[in-house]
Order: structure tokens, then sequence, then C-alpha cells
């Protein structure tokens, strides 16, 4: 992003800030409210809503801080977004390769990768070419041939890591994080204030990561996609729901595909993650979409997550602890 | 992807307290001619946000709200101050001000110029007020030196602060000091944040590689106590020499700067314990995995060619260290060592595993290597002080000189030709020099101005804001106690001078002197009092005729202004001129309420250094008919309220031809002399 676009973007920002008041800042925010003052930015980022609350501030000192934060933001969307040409993750998918690499870009495909391992590939960042192919063709059906070849340039195994260089063993492969950067964004946003000495807040940049609460709250309340509410203290929450946007030909495929089938299993609406961190709480909710209940319980215990709450779609919540 | 951006702030579930809307949209639009909407003064410092249809455009600040501003005056001075989202001044206005020192009819237009100047001026800049070899230089308000420069402070403080605080200033707010050197050990680099700490325990990386399965340790190997270091990293900029030098040595250190090209800076990282910050893949690849240093959006990670190893850390009582290490920040990262930035350490996990664990260090530059545009830092004052060292060293030789004439006054009375040269001379030194030239001229307005700053809010900075008049104060509150006022009136004040100047010249050429009845004098004396009270009491309030009021004092126009003005005040200052060709120092006498000022204090005086003898006024009035302000009274009493010391009758006093007493004894010791020669020489004396 050139200089003076980010100017643009950076005065649009405080310019409508403080342009409007009287949101409600949350419809599961209870009635009962703490005194706190809070503080509600919100913005779109990574193609996602973007939301950061901030209790016990004053406006021109959250201002400070939150310009702070899309400084971050900028930066990793240089390095993780797949709509910046220039973006690292652009640069290793055409090329094939990406020496001097950002450690954020190998913290975040470590993290993937070793979650792919975990699920042999139900979770696997390789997944883009086959997501382009059906992303490109919102009309037609793909061929079968092309299905195929598509999968065949899913592995993650063939992405290799040396030192600062992250490679492709196999020519035309191609990773998306989006199941992983908005989690690692969430956190590093949340670290950025904590860094600044802010600890009340809560931070959702497609993904929540909540620190401390306001004074009288037990946590800070997210409401689930079964519309009951979640008190969140220092973790995170990750929800997927395969049904949200669809591909394909009558939506017969989700935007989150099984790496290893091509297809979306529509078993249940939604899962939603808690972890320590928003990452992976991001990786465990995209991977657990296609995975077995029976193996979510293991999966969740060997990343170091909280739980899972899956929505069924005949509205049932079941919760599978690690 | 752009950030697009569809951003609110609501105030949460309990109303917020903000404070009242200090500025409206009508005030905000005589700074910026677009604004549309403008919001309440919040944060700290104050101010509100202006937008225009497109959206924020700047912020308004009152200097009065900012920084309590008062102005030479003493009384509150405000100016609205609009910032530029850009950091620059959009445009100033004065709101209110009491500065009595202005003329009316000009000085508002004048002072408005002047504040208009700061349109589209960078705050990041230093801004100069008159400097002969800054063209770019702001023009002050000719004979309004102390209010110019406080309304500059009070603009450029109040910018300055509201673009700071709201991150306005971005990079360029300050240059890195590079080249001051001072020896100092590991521990005081340490202390005062030259370097920072980044501790990892063995504990601590295994809890941050929390996937199960990962391991810092390959399995099987016993991993040491949790509280064994596993990182004990030191990072520092070690481009400034304070923090390079001391940790290189000076070799190595010159050996590192002369790699850089300009705008290249070089990161210090040394790290004890288990774990390496270096990693040994660079060897291969050519760059390093495990660091990288993060600055605003810009990430920076450094390649073989950005490594300088360190053979040695010679700063005093540095600790043991596994891996030393420079790397060099390229230029073209716009990286700005002024700015905070962080140092991203990643942990691998041991084996197969891709985990890794991510560690942050944010290091901020310690103030003392951050050079401040010298105007943010310095206080005015002294940077008055420093402009003019040479007016400030003739001005006080010139009162050494004055002081010896004082303590050596009966030796100088003495002689009475050196006498009247010395007294010329120094009267023609006072109106040109510290008249004409430095514009040095004590005013009733200074003792105005102190009364109120010691009833209001005393800083000594308001009065140290012009050098020379502080000096001359200074002598003034000093003399006054031991001489009384007549040194300043006498000596040091340009008009006093100027008018006995101009009456000398008359007197030289015959021009007759009017002899004002003692009575009459007497009479007419206590009218300076009463201007003075008068003006006093209108300084009290902030009655706008109070500037028209000091106008009595013809000093602005005659000395000041050089008669450069309108010509009501110019024929003013003729009539008191032409009325001294007549009478002596006739304002001095009767009009000047600076002179009454000092002549109140003056009854304080400490001695009695002007010499009587018994027979003055009870058998001669000869020096009190001479004293040019006729400040003897007919008992032969200086009166020390009228007294300009001006040592006059010490002069007759020692004058064997002139002083009545003393030609007495004169003639006494002629005619012992000439009883006592021989009688042939007495007879031969006769006619």
């Amino acid at each position: 992003m050139t200089a003076e676009s980010y100017r643009l973007t950076r005065r649009r920002f405080l310019s409508l800030m403080g342009a409007t008041a009287g949101v409600p800042l949350s419809h599961a925010w209870p009635a009962a409210a703490s005194d706190a003052r809070i503080l509600d930015w919100r913005g779109r980022m990574l193609g996602a809503d973007s939301r950061i609350l901030l209790a016990g501030l004053d406006r021109a000192s959250a201002r400070g801080a939150i310009a702070r934060c899309l400084e971050e933001v900028d930066r990793l969307e240089a390095i993780f977004s797949l709509y910046r040409p220039e973006s690292e993750i652009c640069r290793l998918n055409r090329d094939g390769a990406l020496p001097q690499s950002s450690l954020d870009l190998r913290y975040v495909l470590g993290r993937s990768l070793d979650v792919s391992q975990h699920t042999n590939g139900a979770f696997d960042v390789t997944v883009q070419p086959l997501w382009r192919l059906f992303a490109t063709r919102p009309g037609g059906e793909p061929t079968s041939s092309e299905i195929e070849r598509a999968k065949a340039l899913v592995d993650y195994r063939a992405v290799e890591i040396d030192g600062a260089t992250v490679a492709f063993a196999r020519r035309d492969m191609a990773i998306t994080l989006n199941g992983a950067a908005q989690g690692y964004i969430s956190d590093r946003i949340a670290a950025i204030l904590q860094d600044a000495g802010i600890e009340q807040t809560l931070v959702q940049m497609g993904e929540t990561r909540a620190l401390t609460p306001p004074p009288g709250l037990p946590g800070w309340p997210v409401r689930l996609p079964d519309e009951s509410d979640i008190a969140l203290v220092n973790e995170s929450i990750a929800t997927s729901m395969p049904r949200a946007e669809t591909l394909g030909k009558d939506g017969g495929r989700g935007h989150i595909l099984d790496p290893r089938t091509g297809l979306t299993p529509f078993r249940f609406d939604a899962v939603s993650v808690v972890a320590p961190s928003a990452l992976t709480a991001d990786i465990l909710s995209t991977a657990l979409s296609v995975l077995p209940n029976a193996a979510a319980h293991r999966l969740l215990h060997d990343t170091g997550a909280t739980k899972a709450i899956y929505l069924t779609p005949d509205g049932r919540t079941n919760t599978v602890w690690a | 992807m752009s950030l697009f951006l569809v951003a609110a702030w609501c105030a949460g579930a309990a109303p917020g307290a903000d404070g009242e809307t200090l500025l409206t949209l009508d005030t905000a639009q005589t700074v910026f001619k677009n604004a549309t909407q403008i919001g309440p003064a919040e944060g700290s410092p104050a101010a509100s946000e202006v937008y225009d249809d497109s959206g924020l455009i700047g912020y308004l600040a009152s200097t009065r709200s900012v920084l309590a501003s008062t102005g030479f005056s003493g009384k509150p001075l405000d100016v609205l101050v609009g910032i530029g989202i850009d950091g620059t001044i959009v445009d100033a206005k004065i709101v209110e001000h009491h500065e009595p020192i202005l003329i009316i009819g000009v000085a508002d237009a004048d002072l408005d110029a002047f504040v208009d100047q700061y349109r589209g001026i960078d705050i990041r800049q230093p801004v100069r007020l008159q400097s002969h070899d800054d063209p770019s230089s702001l023009d002050i308000v000719s004979g309004a030196t102390v209010s110019s420069l406080v309304i500059n402070d009070a603009i450029l403080r109040t910018a300055r602060n509201v673009a700071a605080s709201r991150g306005l200033l971005g990079a360029a707010a300050g240059r890195v000091d590079l080249s001051t050197f001072e020896p100092k050990g590991w521990s005081d680099l340490v202390a005062d944040g030259s370097l920072v700490r980044l501790g990892v325990t063995v504990g601590q990386a295994m809890a941050a590689l929390d996937a199960k399965g990962a391991g810092l340790y390959p399995e099987g190997v016993d991993p040491p106590e949790p509280a064994a270091p596993w990182f004990d990293l030191y990072v520092g900029l070690a481009t400034p020499a304070r923090i390079g030098r001391n940790l290189l040595g000076d070799k190595a250190y010159n050996r590192a700067l002369s790699g850089l090209s300009v705008g290249d800076h070089l990161i210090f990282v040394a790290g004890s314990g288990a774990g390496s910050f270096k990693g040994t893949s660079f060897r291969q690849t050519g760059s390093f995995d495990r660091l990288q240093v993060v600055q605003g959006d810009r990430t920076i990670t450094f390649t073989r060619d950005d490594y300088i190893p360190v053979a040695e850390i010679v700063a005093d009582g540095a600790p043991e260290m596994r891996d030393s290490a420079l790397f060099v920040v390229r230029d073209g990262n716009r990286f700005d060592p002024g700015q905070d930035w962080r140092l991203d350490i990643l942990i691998p996990a041991a084996g197969d595993s891709n985990v890794q664990a991510l560690f942050s260090t944010t290091y901020a530059l310690p103030a003392r290597y951050v050079t401040q545009s010298e105007a943010i830092d310095q206080p005015l004052w002294l940077e008055a002080w420093q402009a003019r060292p040479v007016k400030i060293a003739i001005l006080i030789a010139a009162l050494a000189v004055l002081t010896a004439i004082l303590v050596f006054q009966d030796t100088l009375a003495a002689r009475p030709v050196l006498y009247q040269r010395v007294r010329i001379a120094f009267l023609v030194f006072t109106l040109i020099w510290i008249g004409w030239y430095a514009g040095a001229q004590l005013s009733v307005l200074n003792v105005l101005t102190f009364a109120e700053a010691v009833r209001t809010d005393f800083r000594w900075e308001l009065f140290l804001l012009e050098p020379l008049i502080f000096v001359l104060w200074g002598y003034v509150a000093v003399t006054l106690l031991f001489w009384g006022r007549g040194v300043f009136c006498g000596w040091l004040c340009p008009f006093g001078a100027l008018q006995e100047l101009v009456n000398r010249v008359a007197v030289a050429m015959k021009v007759p002197q009017l002899n004002i009845p003692f009575g009459l004098n007497e009479r007419l004396w206590p009218i300076k009092y009463v201007l003075f009270i008068g003006l006093f009491g209108l300084s009290l309030s902030t009655l706008p005729f109070f500037q028209g009021a000091m106008e009595v004092e013809p000093f602005k126009t005659a000395i000041v202004l050089h008669f450069d003005r309108a010509w009501p005040f110019v024929l003013y200052a003729a009539i008191l001129l032409v009325a001294g060709i007549f009478v002596q120092r006739a304002f001095c006498r009767y009009l000047c309420p600076l002179g009454a000022a000092l002549a109140i204090p003056a009854r304080l005086r400490m001695f009695e250094w002007l010499k009587r003898r018994w027979q003055c006024g009870a058998q001669c009035q000869r020096c009190a008919a001479k004293c040019p302000v006729q400040a003897i009274h007919p008992d032969g009493k200086i009166n020390p309220n009228e007294c300009i010391h001006c040592l006059h009758c010490q002069v007759q006093y020692f004058d064997d031809h002139v002083c009545p007493p003393l030609i007495e004894r004169r003639k006494r010791r002629e005619r012992i002399a000439a009883a006592g020669k021989p009688a042939a020489l007495a007879g031969e004396a006769k006619p």
C-alpha cells in the first residue's frame, strides 16, 4: 500500500471516529452493565468487521492506542493479505518461494502446519488452489479433472521452511492464511494494547481476543451463534459457519472446504472454539468444521485449546472440552 | 486489500462527563474556513476536532485552556490555534489579550499581522523570531518584543502539545543525537534505558510453545529448571556514540559506522542463556530467521550483509554473552530511531515441529538522545539571553562605569571639567545606545506588570524575556536602596537624557530659562503621583482605556519607535521636549509616572551620600537655585523624591569659586597667606 493511500485510510479512520455516538455497545451487553466508560472503535479489516473495545480510557489516549493498532494491522496486511499483490503471501504464491520472510508469516504458517500434522491434512493452508477453483467459477461447476488437478496441489507436507525461506515443493501450489491470520492479528493487536498499558480491552479482528473485562463484569460478553452469551477473560473465541458464504453451483459448497475431498461437510451450522490465543481458536474453528467430532477432543487437547461449541442444524448445542 | 473503515465511537453504558463545548463552529470557521462540524474540547491537552465534508481536518485549541497562557501584561492571553492533521498550523487568531505596550489603532492590526505569520508553519521545524541569519524567521511586532515572544511561545507550545498528543508529529518530531559521548558502563546504559532487557525463562518459552508435543528440547533430553534463562537479551540502538562507542570501543564502533550509509542505523543485540537469537540458518540461506525489527507498519528483517559480529563488549561491567551482534537497519526501511520500535524474536520448537514461540520487546530511545527542535526544549528566555550576548555585555560594562561614577562621586565632583565631560558622554550613551539603539527604555508599565504578576501568577520567565530591561531593573532596584531614584532618572533614562541634552543645547544657545517659583514647583510635584496611582488603578482592571492611558509616557514615541508614529503621539512628545527647553526636565519633574513609582520607595534609601554644609539653606541658596530640577528645598534639604542625582550640587560643593562657604574659606586662606608674606612683597602686590 502506498503512503498516499495509507494516509487516506488513516484520515478516514480518524475522521469517522467521533462522528456518531449512541450505537449500542453490543446486544449481548448486560442491562446492569459496568459503570466503566467503554470506547468502541469499529472498522473493516482483512475483509471482516473489526472492533476494538477499550474501557477506562479517555478518548484522546484511546485514539493514540488505536493509531498504533492500525499501523500494526497495516503491517500485517502487507504480509497476509491475498488482496495485496505485493504481500508476502502473494509473492510466495506467485514465485513458489519467499526468501527473507517475516517472523509473522513463519509463526502463523508453523502453527498451521502443526495442526495439519495433527489432523492429517483436515486443516491445510495449501487448499488455496482448490478454493480458487470454486471461488472463480461462481456460475458453473468445474470439471472433475480440474478438481483432481487442484487437489493434487493441496499438500501441507510440500511446504518447506528453511531458515527464513518459505518454499513450495511443487509448482503452482498456493496457500491461504485466511483461516489463521485474523486470529493472529487479533492477538498482535491485543499485545500492542497490553504493551501500551491497556488491559481492559476486547479486540475483534475477524476473531475475538479478550483481555481483562471492565470493572464489575465477569468477562467480556460475546454472543454465540445460538444466541447465548459467553463471558471471556484473557482468552479468545473464533467461530466458523460453513454455510455463511457458499461457493459453487447451487451453494453446494461452503467457503470452508475439506482439503482432502474438496467438499464442505455440512454437519453443523457453526463451531466456536475457545482457546488462549485467537490464532489457535481461528485455526481450530476451521479445522473442526471438517473434522469428525471424535477427533475434536484430541485436537483441542494437543493444541492447548479450551473447548469447542457446536451448533447443529436442529438448533442444539454440543460442547466438546479439551 | 484497502482498509475500508467504517468507524464509529460511542460512549458506552454510562454517559460520558463531557466538558462544556468551549469552541463553537463559528469560532472554528475563523481558523478553518471550510469547517462544517466541531467536536467538544476534550483530551489532554484539550482540543476540539474540526471536520469538513471530507472528514477530520484538524484540531482547534485555545492557548488559554491548554497553557493558561498569560501575556506580557500578566493578564490572560488567548490565541485560537488550528492544527492541521498534517502537523502544520492552519491559522491562529488572537481572541483575548491585554498587552498594554500596544498602541491604540495600530497595535491590534500589527499583532494580528504577527499572528498571521503562523499560517502554514510546520511545527516540527524550529521557528525563529527576527533572526538576521535566518530569512525564514518571523518578524516581531516592533516595540512589542516581549508580547511577540510570549504569543509565539503560546502558539507553538499549544500546537506542539496538541499535535504530539494526537500523534500528528510523526517521524520528524526530533533528531537523534549521534555524536555526544561520555564514558558509561554497562549498568548505566541499562539503567537509563539505552539498553532494554528481554528475559525469557525456559518455563516461559515452553509455555509459549503451548501446543502439546512441541517441546523446547528434543524428546529424551531433560530440560533445565523452568526458571533457568532461555534468553537474557539486551537490545538497543547502537548508532548514538553514547551507546555504541561505550559498548564496542572506539575502533569497532568507528569501523561499524564507516560501513553505514546516511540514514542507516545500528541495532545492538546481545544475549546469554540457553537459546541463540542468531540461529545458524543464516549461514546457508543468508537471512536471519529468528529476529525482526518492527516499527509502525514496517517489518525489518536482516540478511548476512546486515550483520556485524561483535567480538567483545567493552563497556565496564558487561556480563558474559553467548552471542553479540550489530544489525544494520538500512535507510530504505524508513526507520526512525527517534520513534519506538520493537524486536520480535522467535523460539523454535525442537525436532521436526513447525511450532514456534514469539516474544517481543519494545525499545524507546531515551529522551536524552533526541534533540528536539531548539524552540521546543529551551526556555524562551534563555534563547533571548543567548541571542544578544554583546548587548548584555555592553550594558553591564556601562553600569559598571556608572557604579564607579557613583562610588567616586566626590572625586569626580571635585573636577568640574572632567565631570561635565563624563556626564554628557554618559547621557549621550544612555540616549543613543540604551534608548534608540537597544530600545531598553524602562517604563512604568514594567512596574505595573510586576505588581500584577506578584498579585496573580508570578514567574521570573516573563521578566527574563527582555535581558536588557531585566538587567537595568535589577540595577535600578539596588541603586534605589543606596542612592534613590536619581540613579535611574538622572543617568539611565533615555528620555530623561534626551530632555537634558536638548536643554543643554538650548542653554548654550542662550535660550532664557524659566524659573518656577519654589512654592509652585512644590505644588506641581504631586501631579506625577496622581498619574501613577491612576495608572495603577487602571491596571487592576482590564479596561481598554488603560492602553491609551499608558501614552502619558512619551517613551515609546520618542525612544522605542524613534518618533516614527502617528502625529498626535509625536506632537505630544515634541511638546514635552519644547517644555524641557525652557524648564529643565519638565516632564520628569511633574508628569513622569515611572519617576513617581520610583520616588515612593526612594524614601527607603539607606545612605545620604550627597554632601551638605550647615550653611546650606540657612545662609546660602546658591546650589538650590542652580539645581536643574529644583529638588533642593529653601531650607537646604535635598528632596530625595525629586533628586535626579546629577551631582550638580556636588560639583558646586567642591568648587571654592562657587560654593559661598568655600569661597569664604578660600579668601580667608588667601588673606592669611598674603598676611604672612614679606611686607615688601605685600606692598608690591598693591595696584
